[in-house]
């Protein structure tokens, strides 16, 4: 399984993908975290290009789902695709909602739909409890960390 | 048409870095508005670094922008190194122009790909065309995957490098992740950059045939095709050095923008891949000059919307490069080098220049004798080209005119010629200088 973690470190809970990639390799490299799984930190882009290369892919992302803090789901991207956009209606920009710098999850999930390569990805989805730039993890998302990890390491023994 | 009155307003110019509006206005005949509004407020970078250790400028520049970070972080590094005297060794530069080639290709093949080719094929966006066409696609995700693995590979993130600092590197690649990024290129781009010539040879007609002579400019090496160092080269006007860089932008303020513009030997110039091609066509590797001649590109190319025809040479000429200069490291070996401290801090200033995906980025700092910044200039290509894309709308509209195009169309073409420029608007803001008179 390919791990991608999304998300930007200084901007509060929206880094938890990153930490938590951080934590997997800290176990990898101590040799206690399957060595089969590819960790990596990047944008949405390359969810699709490994799903598309046949990979098994979890994205990691921040999420507003009206949960608490620290809560997450795991959803299929298949069952996330309805709420992603149409792809008629991706503006303003073609990747990424208004720069071109990245795509989002949302438009990864269509465009992996379009590829026929939909059912290749997974959604872990945390929900935030702040987005403060130039701050870290928040304590309730932070709390939560060990759980996510046995629960990634679980999915990742079921998964290719 | 002589008579003719239009407006036409495209609000977002999508498929773009940033927010920008094309206005176009024409009463009876004649144009009077025909200029891309730059919208964005300025982002004050330059008065951020004020009182900044020299340790520090890299990464802090490197945020100007997301796509652009390694050229920022490099012309940064060359600048301050520049103004401490630092020198650093073979094996630093060697690397540095690795990850230069690198960011090329993950920039090129994003404009080419994801923001150009819907237009070509005549898809709203990459989504649709992910749809219509997704051999294209699945292509281009695989050639922006290994472009972005090179960059993490060589410093350590796909954007926004920390193993660079001035003097050299904190981390070096291993020879393992240097061959690895030589077996890939040769396996995997190669056969994808081929591909991508075939596709974009396939679509020339598609580009609109629009020409307007301007001035281009870009760096220009003895050497090699200029990206990582050399001379300020115009079409008009020959080579300066880089220090003298003021006397090529000369930055103007207009009403409609928050970018500032630029003019040297005429109203306005071009900076780009074909500021590039058209001052460096004599040093393309044998394949990039094959393609351009395949392209039908030869200086000098005065069509803008071929800025992207121009970017897929150059990732081909980047691959080629990129494997010449593997070759070189593998042949030395990477030693263990630490990186090159600047001995006893001084008052310094630097300015230097590296070509980014966009054209030619300057960084000019002034630093005092505790290394901390007194004063900062970045100039970035966007700058440069915003008066070049106002006066090539200027010509396009009457030639569209004469050609009896419907507004539709018109709109569209004009969107393409502002996305041609793959411009970074974000990044083009600036402190505006405001002077007040009572």
């Amino acid at each position: 399984m390919t791990i991608v973690a999304v998300g930007n470190e200084t901007m509060g809970d929206d880094g938890v993908g990153p930490y938590l990639a951080g934590r997997m390799l800290e176990r990898q490299a101590a040799g206690s975290w399957r060595q089969g799984t590819e960790v990596l930190c990047a944008d949405a882009t390359v969810a699709v290009a490994c799903a598309a290369e046949g990979k098994a892919v979890l994205v990691i992302d921040a999420a507003d789902m009206g949960l608490e803090a620290g809560e997450w789901r795991a959803i299929s991207a298949r069952e996330a695709l309805p709420s992603a956009a149409p792809p008629s209606a991706v503006s303003p920009s073609a990747i990424g909602g208004g720069s071109t710098h990245s795509m989002s999850v949302s438009q990864a999930i269509q465009m992996a739909d379009a590829l026929g390569c939909l059912d290749r990805l997974r959604i872990l989805a945390v929900q935030w409890g702040s987005l403060e730039p130039g701050c870290r993890l928040s304590a309730p998302v932070r709390e939560r960390v060990p759980a996510m990890l046995d629960w990634i390491e679980k999915e990742a023994q079921r998964w290719p | 048409m002589s008579e003719r009155t239009m407006s036409i307003r495209v609000p977002y110019v999508t498929r773009v870095e940033g927010h920008g509006n094309i206005v176009i206005d024409m009463r009876e005949g004649k144009l009077v508005t025909s200029h891309l509004e730059v919208v964005e407020p300025p982002r004050y970078f330059e008065a951020m670094l004020k009182g900044y250790p020299y340790s520090d400028v890299a990464l802090i520049t490197s945020r100007i922008c997301g796509i652009c970070s390694v050229g920022h972080q490099m012309t940064s590094l060359k600048a301050t190194e520049k103004a401490l005297g630092i020198t650093v060794t073979e094996q630093t530069v060697l690397l540095r122009k690795l990850l230069v080639y690198g960011a090329t290709m993950q920039s090129h093949v994003l404009h080419i790909f994801f923001l150009a080719a819907p237009d070509l094929l005549g898809a709203p966006s990459v989504v649709p065309l992910a749809a219509s066409h997704p051999d294209v696609v699945k292509m281009a995700l695989r050639m922006k995957k290994l472009s972005n693995d090179i960059c993490d590979r060589l410093g350590g993130r796909t954007i926004h490098p920390n193993r660079l600092v001035p003097g050299g590197f904190t981390k070096l690649p291993s020879l393992e992740d240097l061959r690895w990024i030589q077996r890939m290129l040769e396996t995997q781009m190669v056969p994808d950059a081929k591909a991508s010539v075939d596709l974009v040879a396939s679509l020339a007609d598609k580009f609109p045939a629009f020409q307007r002579e301007t001035e281009y400019v870009g760096l220009r090496s003895d050497q090699e095709y200029a990206f990582y160092d050399g001379q300020i080269a115009s079409t008009d006007t020959g080579l300066s050095p880089v220090s003298d860089y003021r006397s090529i932008t000369n930055e103007f303020v207009v009403p409609h923008s928050t970018s500032k513009h630029c003019r040297h030997a005429r109203g306005s110039y071009s900076v780009g891949a074909l500021g590039r091609l058209n001052n460096n066509f004599d040093k393309l590797n044998p394949m990039a000059r094959g393609v351009a001649e395949r392209l039908g590109m030869k200086p000098i190319v005065t069509n803008p919307f071929l800025n992207t025809a121009a970017q897929l040479v150059e990732t081909v000429h980047v691959v080629e490069e990129s494997l010449k200069v593997l070759d070189r490291l593998l042949t030395l070996g990477i030693q263990d080098e630490k990186p090159v401290g600047p001995g006893q801090l001084r008052e310094g200033r630097g300015a230097e220049a590296t070509e980014v995906p966009r054209g030619i980025l300057f960084h000019d700092y002034t630093y005092d004798n505790r290394g901390q910044i007194v004063k900062a200039n970045c100039i970035i290509p966007t700058t440069q080209n915003t008066q070049c894309i106002d006066d090539d709308m200027t010509e396009l509209v009457p030639w569209m005119l004469s050609r009896d195009m419907s507004e539709e169309t018109m709109t569209l073409t004009l969107e393409m010629l502002v996305r041609a420029y793959d411009p970074c608007i974000s990044c083009s803001v600036h402190f505006l200088d405001v002077e007040f008179r009572r």
